[in-house]
């Protein structure tokens, strides 16, 4: 009967039916089908999150109620107290790098961006974009940052101010930086709190590391300033999307009151997709804590 | 020598290119006879946007930054360059506060609506969208207190039929002062 009906719907899922044609991308088209007719009646509507999400901006058809929620929940994810955090619903994990990157050139303007040779491009490219100085680290043979390499390059330039990215999962062989080994290293040469920024690019495995026995533990409870991680990989949203988070305080640097929005600009793009908030808001509330460690282990 | 007189003579052209900026926007001011408050001629006047680290060094100070490394790569000098370069105001320290009114899409004044106009939400209905209601829950406890989706999204469905059934409206802020720009 669904099948049926999957038929009448979308010519795409149609093929995906036909035994001939069955492969993994029609199988998820099938699936987001299923999982999320419910907000298909939505896609006739114009929602465009515009602004600070939690600052009403004189656009009305929105979807900031559910995009708050959604970062409401992944800072308890990653251990944020109340009123100490800000977020937002990215495009896309490159898009909350970019913003991650931004912020931390923004508190440390003379800083060096330490970050790992297998590390996501856009990491780079942050880096390129803002004019900061970067240094690509050697890796592992597993692929987590050489820490002696990442230490002798932190002590070559001990003048200036540190900021890390922190791979949590590296695109190609999924390694994980080890957070506290490098909060270590930095105690060892003694770079005070304020002399150091660090942005972890959590793009897949930032939100199933909370739920893994034995897995090193990122929060915000120990000294790192902003996370992203992606919403269409672990979540399965059906559009690109993902999510920044960051500590309040250091938004305010980059924060520009736009008169014409009647709000303020602390986001890198202007016009936002509010239906990718309304479906991260969805599958969030449809699996809850339960299903998402169900999908995890 | 030729580097001194024309640095001078750029400093002296910036400064009267500003006054002149200044000036004309007085005159438009006069003329349309606008009430501006202190705070608002202020952030109009002052209306330099500011790129960070991003400005590009000045020509005659490149060559001393080659001759230093480790020296700041950007060009971030002290605090209050930073401040003449930021166009937003310091008297806005609550950014919730709204200086403009809003446009007549956001508010729903239905000016314009036909017999499409969709009744707006009733107290139970914006109940449902409200932070406590659309919140997601962690504790199968908490699941329990909370409406189901499909609840949510049917009062969310005629927010947004309401909001949309004039214009989707571009949010523009119409007390918005184009002729300070």
């Amino acid at each position: 009967m669904k099948c049926v009906q999957l038929e009448k719907r979308c010519n795409v899922v149609y093929c995906a039916i036909s035994p001939n044609f069955i492969n993994c991308s029609h199988l998820v088209l099938i699936l987001s089908y299923v999982i999320y007719k419910e907000l298909y009646e939505f896609m006739k509507y114009s929602i465009n999150n515009l602004g600070d999400p939690f600052i009403t901006s004189n656009y009305g058809v929105h979807s900031r109620q559910f995009e708050c929620s959604v970062i409401d929940f992944f800072a308890d994810l990653w251990k944020m107290e109340k009123d100490s955090y800000w977020g937002y619903v990215t495009t896309c994990g490159t898009e909350g790098n970019l913003h991650g990157i931004l912020l931390a050139r923004e508190c440390h303007p003379d800083g060096i961006l330490y970050s790992s040779r297998e590390t996501h491009y856009s990491i780079f490219k942050a880096a390129r974009y803002y004019r900061m100085d970067a240094k690509a680290i050697p890796t592992l043979p597993m692929g987590e940052i050489d820490y002696d390499a990442l230490a002798s390059e932190i002590a070559k330039n001990r003048d200036r101010p540190v900021i890390i990215n922190v791979n949590i999962g590296t695109t190609v062989k999924g390694a994980v930086d080890n957070l506290d080994r490098i909060l270590r290293i930095l105690k060892t040469l003694d770079i005070p709190r304020e002399r150091f920024h660090i942005h972890c690019d959590g793009a897949l495995f930032a939100m199933m590391m909370p739920f893994v026995d034995w897995a090193p533990e990122i929060s915000f409870e120990k000294p790192i300033d902003s996370i992203a991680v992606s919403g269409h990989k672990m979540l399965g949203c059906p559009m690109p999307c993902g999510i920044a988070l960051s500590r309040k305080e250091h938004v305010k640097k980059v924060e520009q009151r736009i008169d014409y929005l009647n709000s303020v600009d602390t986001t890198i793009m202007g016009s936002r997709n509010g239906q990718a908030a309304l479906y991260l808001w969805y599958s969030l509330r449809k699996k809850g804590i339960a299903g998402i460690k169900r999908d995890v282990v | 020598m030729r580097a001194i007189i024309n640095s001078s003579s750029r400093i002296a052209a910036r400064a009267a290119a500003r006054r002149s900026q200044t000036t004309i926007g007085i005159n438009n001011c006069n003329k349309n006879n606008l009430l501006i408050d202190q705070r608002t001629s202020s952030a109009i006047f002052n209306n330099t946007y500011r790129f960070k680290a991003s400005v590009p060094l000045p020509e005659d100070e490149e060559d001393d930054t080659n001759n230093t490394p480790h020296v700041s790569s950007s060009n971030h000098e002290d605090e209050d360059t930073v401040r003449i370069d930021n166009n937003t105001s310091d008297i806005i320290e609550d950014y919730t506060t709204k200086a403009g009114t809003p446009s007549p899409w956001a508010v729903f004044d239905a000016w314009g609506a036909g017999e499409g106009i969709v009744e707006p939400l009733s107290a139970e209905e914006e109940d449902m969208l409200s932070p406590d209601m659309v919140r997601i829950p962690t504790t199968e406890e908490e699941s329990s207190t909370l409406p189901d989706e499909s609840s949510i999204l049917s009062s969310y469905d005629k927010l947004l039929k309401r909001k949309s059934s004039v214009h989707f409206g571009y949010p523009y802020n119409l007390m918005y002062n184009h002729e300070g720009e």
